[in-house]
């Protein structure tokens, strides 16, 4: 593979059947992470094999790296990331800047015991990795709390390009307190892996505006339940930059509770390209077959990281074993590791027909 | 010098029909014993008596008393370890447990009766995630109040091998992990907000609008 040219926009998704990366050229080297997921050997982020693989120095060359949320999906191998990319900005979501969700940040460090622990642990990793930074830890920290209006990137050499923050809304960063404050333990209960299932409103929808071309990446931000809250909020939203993008990271692997169709009468243009990771845990993976078919009529340039359905066959084992399987779990499926990556890209000031899409790795077209 | 041997002390006898003195059985059993359990140390002590004291006499027994009592009074003492019991084909207890599969699981949902759980299999990590439906009654009772979303918990099958024939077992055991305690707790908060106080010092965002 080879690195993008300087002036020509690149939004590049990986993920597997759990896990999910976006990487974006912003022109002139210049890159930024949104999230993570680990390659197919489970030992390091796809997004360092990626870049490494086609010639970028990380360390100078990543300038800004966001988690959109806290969900293990979204966060594994960020800290390795940070530690790569030692001149990259960190940024994450408003509403984590609260002691509700530094309590289970630091109360994970005391439950590591447990494996396969949540995303509190890696936002820990993250925070060392930060402190390892500087000799003054009153500096560590992340330099963006990311919420509604914030701009977190800005460039105008070689082209003019800006990545702003829609969201968390005020009022889902207020919301999340209570959230997360469930979440912290109380004396005598068990230590256990702290696991979020709430609304992903406190997401970090991400817009990359460039002279020409605009991508729209929608991490998990659900709809909200009124206009202060999810996509809702963002529609509303008077600090909103008024453009249409041509590019979409469809909002919770394209799960119902995250489209309206605000999103796509009024963030996009007509037919944009549509590019989605699936998620494969949990009674109901996603997309649905529902999902797929609701999408596709806003769009004909629908891909999806992995081969659909996203679930395999389980391996095949011991004869015995799959007769004890059989008889003891009602339902069973594999989830694919290797993470599929669907590239597009675009010279900067292009329009909406000169997104090239390139598919690696089992990546599809729904 | 006449010598007195005390009793051998031998203290697995309580089941005569399951287990034999191996030393008693001799050439019974010989060459075909399968198994043989060591029993304890067989305390074998030879006490040297005086000359004029008659065995069996009250004098006797008290002096044999004294020096069981007191080891530095004992001239001689033999600690063996020798078999207590030798386990004969037929007889012996065999039970053998051998594991054809073993994984790690983690709740992701818990419902009236059924829970769904991702299986990291321990037994080949090559193999692939499973994102699996469990129903509720295959757990043990008791571990199902421990049943949370991020509970883990193992998984093993395997062939239970007995003298009685073999069973296919299927074994799920929730993983105990200890309380939070009030100063742990305690700990953790006034730490948060230690974290709290520093971030708020510190955020640089480039330009807000």
């Amino acid at each position: 593979m080879n690195p993008p040219q300087a002036n020509e926009l690149e939004l590049s998704l990986f993920g597997a059947g759990i896990g999910e990366c976006v990487v974006v050229h912003l022109g002139a080297g210049n890159w930024m992470v949104v999230d993570s997921c680990l390659n197919a050997a489970g030992d390091k982020p796809i997004v360092l094999e990626y870049l490494e693989g086609i010639g970028v120095d990380v360390a100078s060359q990543v300038s800004l790296i966001l988690i959109t949320h806290w969900h293990d999906d979204h966060i594994r191998g960020i800290a390795q990331i940070l530690r790569y990319a030692t001149s990259a900005r960190f940024g994450c979501s408003a509403a984590l800047n609260s002691k509700e969700f530094l309590t289970l940040v630091v109360a994970d460090e005391d439950i590591k015991l447990v494996e396969h622990t949540s995303g509190a642990s890696e936002f820990a990793d993250v925070l060392k990795a930060l402190d390892s930074r500087t000799s003054k830890p009153c500096r560590a920290g992340p330099d963006h709390w990311a919420c509604d209006g914030l701009r977190l990137y800005s460039e105008a050499n070689p082209c003019r390009v800006e990545v702003h923050a829609l969201s968390p809304s005020s009022q889902t960063v207020t919301d999340t307190k209570g959230d997360i404050a469930g979440l912290i333990p109380t004396a005598h209960q068990i230590i256990r892996r702290f696991h979020s299932t709430g609304p992903n409103d406190l997401s970090v929808v991400l817009l990359v505006s460039t002279a020409g071309l605009h991508l729209l990446l929608g991490a998990d931000l659900e709809r909200g339940g009124d206009r202060r809250r999810g996509w809702q909020a963002i529609l509303g939203s008077a600090l909103r930059p008024r453009v249409t993008s041509s590019g979409y990271k469809v909002a919770h692997h394209g799960s119902k509770n995250a489209d309206i169709d605000g999103i796509w009468d009024n963030l996009l243009v007509n037919n944009p390209c549509a590019v989605l990771t699936p998620f494969a845990r949990g009674p109901k993976p996603l997309p649905s077959d529902d999902d797929v078919s609701r999408i596709k009529k806003k769009t004909n340039r629908l891909y999806c990281t992995t081969a659909w359905p996203p679930t395999k066959s389980p391996p095949r084992r011991d004869k015995a074993v799959e007769r004890t399987m059989r008889e003891v779990v009602r339902s069973r499926r594999a989830v694919r590791k290797c993470p599929g990556h669907i590239r597009v890209r675009a010279p900067f000031g292009g329009k909406p027909e000169d997104l090239m899409v390139d598919l690696f790795d089992g990546a599809t077209a729904l | 010098m006449p010598t007195a041997t005390l009793p051998q002390i031998d203290e697995a006898r309580s089941d005569p029909f399951r287990f034999r003195n191996a030393d008693a059985m001799g050439d019974e059993i010989g060459e075909e014993a399968d198994a043989m359990l060591p029993s304890p140390p067989l305390r074998r002590r030879e006490v040297t008596l005086e000359q004029n004291v008659a065995e069996g006499s009250t004098e006797h027994v008290q002096r044999i008393q004294q020096v069981e009592g007191s080891t530095e009074h004992v001239p001689a003492m033999q600690q063996d370890v020798a078999p207590l019991i030798r386990l004969s084909p037929g007889q012996a207890p065999q039970r053998r447990f051998k594991v054809l599969q073993q994984w790690e699981g983690v709740v992701s949902e818990v419902a009236d009766d059924t829970m769904w759980a991702d299986l990291y299999d321990l037994t080949d990590q090559s193999n692939p995630l499973e994102v699996v439906e469990i129903p509720l009654e295959e757990i043990d009772p008791a571990d199902q109040p421990l049943l949370r979303p991020g509970s883990v918990f193992y998984w093993c099958i395997g062939y239970d091998d007995t003298s009685g024939g073999r069973r296919r077992v299927s074994e799920i055991r929730v993983r105990r992990t200890p309380e939070w305690s009030q100063h742990a707790i305690d700990s953790m908060k006034t730490k948060a907000l230690d974290l709290l106080k520093r971030f708020n010092g510190k955020d640089e965002s480039t330009t807000s609008q």
